[in-house]
């Protein structure tokens, strides 16, 4: 896959957008995604699992996986099935963060800026072949539906399942994805998630809303729906500077 | 059997695979397959029995997982599940085939070893100790390492197995269709650091078929002499209706394998997706034959994973890393802090080192704590070989153990004592060695003396099992002002060592200059005389352009650079360059004749420049005060108005960073007080290895005029507390960006104040807030890197 940089996501990891008029800065980012390009493995791995819903919790059948709190069940209501995907950079671009940061700061902010562009672009790529995947799989009786990807952490989903999700894939000898005890991924540059499998009617009822606002401003609509979901868990949501700008911080926990 | 006698004589068949067998039997994904050789124990000998039958002459037992960190909340100890795992094995081999032998197998560990990740290489060898010791006493015969992607940790198991038994290891490293591991460690590295730790067999395993591995395993054998192992997968598997499934049939399977074994392959068998039926054809096929004999190319390397460095050729050695004569770096060497290290180390690759020489030898330092924290810290950002510079064997064994890949020692020489207590850890780790052409007597005067004592350097580390590759001599530059003479006498030693032992040869090229008028042309000279006699390392200052040049220029007239291709190629680069930086308008120049205006548009350069052209009117403080503070408020001005974002501010805050160095060297030269408003420690917290952040507020904290202790990213509290006491601050500062290590942070505000109560703490992070500060006892809440600067101005009046 052929990861793309796309100018708007690369401004807005550095929390500027496109007022931001600088050569020298400018200069960093084409440096930077042209490095990057040299640096990366991108590498990833998804699975399809059956899920059931038991005593409040969301068992995915064939694991050992167990699915708890309020965010996931309401992120995966109606969902039968649940994909669970795992992607990463590879630890080569962390070390290049590491080198940038001795040589200067304003380099290393740009290079992660555009990493995070990449493992993000890296994933919405992969959520459009589960997409493929599943159209030409489905049965045509039944339209069914993604929800978005959801990650270990976000709302009350206990990041420390990081660790067996990862092993549910075999992600660490598959793909060289690990968690540390402290459940950080690394390489750092990496994503898991959960996406939902939902039959077009029930996604309707939470998605259809949204979708004709779509066309005017999805990054907006895209924000509301993560605040929904995870702003409104997180520590820092009555104070933070970014939501007050209508960004996201693209933290995970 | 008798494994010694048979290893690289006769093929080795293996078993195939255990994890996809047992999942096709209902293993759940995600559980621990070595749970099994207790709950399921008939079934794990039963799928032993079925690879013997089929013609394994060694069966892996069911430990691959089996380490304490993976079985944290299982209920179950390593030792019991490797004790029944090689019992279960023993017992099958019992009903099958009594010759058969059992392998303990050691997989990756679950997490990444540090640099890269937080696991640090202590525990990991702790842990893979743990499991050889459990799998001796249950009677393995061997240890297979395997499926290891980082050859850290590879190194970590091979040293825990081969510190605490006598058992045979074989290690398999797991490689992509490029050549290289996920962490960028590459064949050549590898076949070299475990050849140099002494394994009895290496090679390949998992990750892809036969086929697409048979070109990187036909390189491991024109490299080593050692027999080499293939367990490839069953092709790449496919998902299909939700399982993972393995197309490749057992007959596609066998036929690279046997390409590779008319090419010299010794030990064979199978990984993911294999099953008794391949093993049974690869046993029809090749049980009993004859290895096949190969040729192997000799030849002189370091490396560390990723980069590997050929000592055939000329390669500078980089002798920055110094710390004689550099104030800072000392002071900083005491507080714990590398960034004058690292900046030092990132500067010579920049301008062309290939190998980096690190001397840390102070009086008053700790030099193996230092050591190691260095070769830590320098393998995490960049990937230069090491060459290990000190008069410590102990701080040489310690450094050699804790560096990843194969370093230099630097050195030995002619005396006994000196190798005696030396070369047993080099022997040890695969190093490579400097030997002086010195002894208890000095240096000789003659060449002649001096290549007598290279012959006995190389014929005594024969005798300790280093080979000749392995060996760099040094015939010793001496200075033309005071033994005019000796100076062809290097030369001539050069030469001689160089042509009749077949060794490779080192120089420090600038001692030649001492004492006499334009050093630098000298020193260029003596390089070019020292290059035709023969120099492979020439140890010099890389920023030395001129001397550079010469290099390249010596390549050329040696008939190195063939076709003068890499000259011509750098000279291009280098007219190109100078093209790019004649299109600059003109208009900008007149702008940067105003230091503020440099500092709010970021030129680095440009303000380090203008600072140096007022300081000729105005005094240092006079700058700060005037022109770099009124600038920092202007641009915080503006990003507080939203006219220009984060990037901007960091880079005007790097830019007035620029203007300090230059203010702190011209006080140095006076030397004047400092202008430092006071001291600050830093640190990012245990387990959190996002470190950008911090660095952003140190950034701004430095250009406000505190001198910033940067103790960098996953420090433990001990640490924390140590540079806290030692620099005696009153102020430390916290990051922590995850809410998993938080609780650390918390830990580490105990110990300070614990340990230096006056010692105020301020601390930050994405997931911190006022009120969460307050609850783990911090002082300060710095929400970002100017409230920071409110915070040290409070703690640390003017």
């Amino acid at each position: 896959m052929e990861i793309q940089f796309k100018r708007s996501d690369i401004l807005h990891y550095l929390q500027a957008d496109e007022k931001l008029k600088d050569a020298n800065i400018e200069r960093l980012i084409l440096e930077s995604i042209t490095e990057i390009k040299e640096l990366i493995r991108f590498r990833y791995l998804y699975q399809k699992f059956p899920l059931v819903l038991k005593d409040n919790k969301l068992k995915v059948l064939g694991t050992t996986l167990i699915l708890k709190g309020n965010s996931i069940l309401k992120h995966l209501a109606g969902a039968a099935e649940v994909y669970l995907m795992a992607a990463t950079l590879g630890p080569l671009i962390d070390k290049k963060i590491a080198y940038y940061e001795k040589i200067s700061v304003t380099k290393s902010l740009v290079f992660d800026a555009c990493a995070t562009t990449a493992i993000e672009y890296g994933c919405d790529q992969i959520e459009k072949e589960i997409k493929q995947n599943l159209s030409s799989n489905s049965d045509q009786k039944e339209e069914k539906q993604l929800t978005f990807r959801y990650s270990p952490g976000y709302g009350d989903l206990d990041i420390s399942i990081q660790s067996e999700f990862l092993q549910v894939l075999k992600a660490p000898k598959k793909i060289g994805l690990t968690a540390s005890k402290y459940n950080i991924l690394l390489p750092a540059k990496s994503v898991t998630a959960i996406i939902g499998v939902v039959s077009t009617e029930q996604s309707s009822k939470t998605v259809n809303n949204n979708q004709s606002k779509r066309k005017f401003d999805s990054k907006k609509i895209a924000l509301q729906q993560f605040e929904a979901q995870n702003c409104q868990h997180c520590l820092l949501a009555g104070e933070c500077d970014l939501r007050k700008r209508g960004i996201y911080c693209g933290l995970k926990s | 059997m008798d494994l010694k006698a048979k290893l690289g004589q006769q093929i080795i068949i293996f078993d195939g695979a255990m994890g996809t067998v047992l999942q096709q039997r209902g293993l759940k994904a995600g559980d621990i397959p070595e749970k099994l050789n207790l709950e399921e124990k008939n079934e794990i000998i039963d799928i032993h029995k079925s690879y013997l039958k089929a013609g394994a002459e060694i069966i892996t037992a069911n430990t691959f997982g089996a380490n304490s960190l993976k079985l944290a909340d299982t209920g179950y100890t390593a030792a019991e599940l490797i004790t029944a795992g090689i019992k279960n094995a023993q017992q099958a081999r019992e009903e099958i085939n009594r010759d058969a032998l059992v392998a303990l197998d050691l997989g990756p560990l679950g997490e990444l070893l540090e640099p890269m990740g937080s696991l640090k290489f202590d525990e990991a060898y702790q842990l893979y100790k743990e499991q050889l010791i459990a799998g001796k006493k249950a009677g393995a015969d061997l240890v297979i390492i395997e499926t290891i992607a980082d050859l850290y940790e590879a190194r970590a198991a091979v040293l825990a197995v081969k510190e605490n038994s006598d058992l045979p290891i074989f290690c398999t490293l797991t490689f992509e269709e490029d050549g290289r591991t996920f962490t960028g460690g590459s064949i050549e590295a590898m076949v070299a650091v475990l050849e140099g730790l002494g394994v009895d067999a290496l090679g390949l395993n998992c990750s892809l078929g036969p086929t697409k591995l048979e070109p990187l395993v036909t390189k491991i054998l024109r490299q080593t002499e050692l027999p080499v192992i293939l367990q490839a997968n069953a092709g790449l598997p496919v998902v299909e209706a939700g399982q993972t499934v393995f197309k490749i049939t057992p007959t596609e399977y066998l036929q690279p394998l046997l390409r590779l074994y008319q090419q010299g392959l010794a030990v064979i068998g199978g990984c993911c997706g294999t099953t008794p039926e391949f093993i049974k054809l690869i046993a029809a096929e090749m049980k009993q034959q004859k290895v096949k004999t190969r040729q192997i190319t000799s030849r002189s390397i370091v490396c560390s994973p990723s980069q590997v460095v050929n000592l055939a050729g000329v390669n500078v050695v980089g002798e920055r890393i110094n710390p004689t004569g550099k104030e800072q770096f000392k002071q900083e060497l005491r507080n714990g802090s590398f960034d004058y290290l690292l900046t030092t180390a990132a500067v010579q690759v920049e301008a062309g080192a290939a190998i980096l020489d690190l001397n840390l030898g102070l009086p008053d330092i700790d030099e193996k704590a230092v050591m190691l924290k260095s070769i830590l810290e320098l393998q995490s950002i960049l990937d230069v070989p090491l060459q290990i510079d000190s008069s410590q064997p102990e701080v040489i064994a310690a450094a050699l153990r804790y560096y990843n890949g194969i370093a230099i020692v630097n050195s030995v020489n002619g005396e006994a004592e000196v190798m005696q207590a030396v070369l047993p850890a080099v022997k040890k780790y695969g190093a490579a060695v400097i030997g002086l052409t010195m002894d208890e007597n000095g240096i000789p005067a003659t060449a002649e003396g001096r290549f007598a004592i290279a012959k006995r350097i190389i014929e005594t580390a024969a005798e300790y099992g280093i080979k000749r590759e392995k060996i760099i001599i040094d015939c010793l530059t001496l200075t033309a002002s005071a033994q005019q003479a000796g100076v062809k006498e290097t030369l001539k030693a050069l030469k001689m060592v160089k042509n009749d032992l077949g060794v490779k040869t080192t120089l420090g090229v600038s001692n030649v200059s001492f004492g006499l008028p334009e050093r630098s042309l000298l020193n260029r000279n003596f390089l070019t005389m020292a290059l035709f006699q023969g120099l492979n390392l020439p140890i010099i200052d890389p920023n030395d352009q001129e001397m550079m040049l010469n290099i390249k220029a010596a390549a050329v007239l040696n008939n190195q650079d063939q076709g003068a291709s890499k000259y011509i190629e750098f000279m291009t680069a280098q007219q190109n360059k100078q093209a790019n930086s004649n299109q600059q308008p003109a208009k900008l120049e007149i702008e940067q004749q105003n230091l503020k205006t440099a500092i709010i548009k970021g030129l680095k350069q440009q303000s380090a420049n203008l600072t140096g052209d007022l300081l000729k009117q105005y005094d240092a403080l006079t700058i700060v005060n005037q022109y770099l503070i009124p600038a920092l408020d202007i641009v915080g001005e503006r990003y507080d108005q939203g006219k220009i974002f984060l990037p901007q501010l960091v880079q005007s805050a790097e830019t007035v960073k620029a203007a300090f160095t230059v203010l702190k060297t011209q006080l140095a030269k006076q030397g004047t007080a400092d202008i430092s408003k006071g001291k600050i420690v830093m640190a990012t917290v245990k387990g959190d290895v996002h470190d950008i952040g911090k660095n952003i507020v140190k950034t701004v904290l430095e250009n406000y005029g505190y001198q910033v202790i940067d103790l960098g990213r996953n420090v433990g509290s001990t640490e924390i507390v140590k540079a806290v006491l030692e620099s005696k601050v009153k102020l430390l500062g916290l990051s922590a960006l995850m809410t998993t290590t938080v609780k650390n942070m918390e830990q580490a505000i105990a110990a300070v104040k614990q340990a230096a109560p006056e010692c105020k703490i301020m601390v930050g992070g994405a997931v911190l807030t006022a009120d969460y500060a307050e609850l783990i006892a911090a002082d300060f809440y710095a929400r970002d890197a100017r409230a920071a600067v409110e915070i040290a101005r409070q703690v640390l009046p003017d």
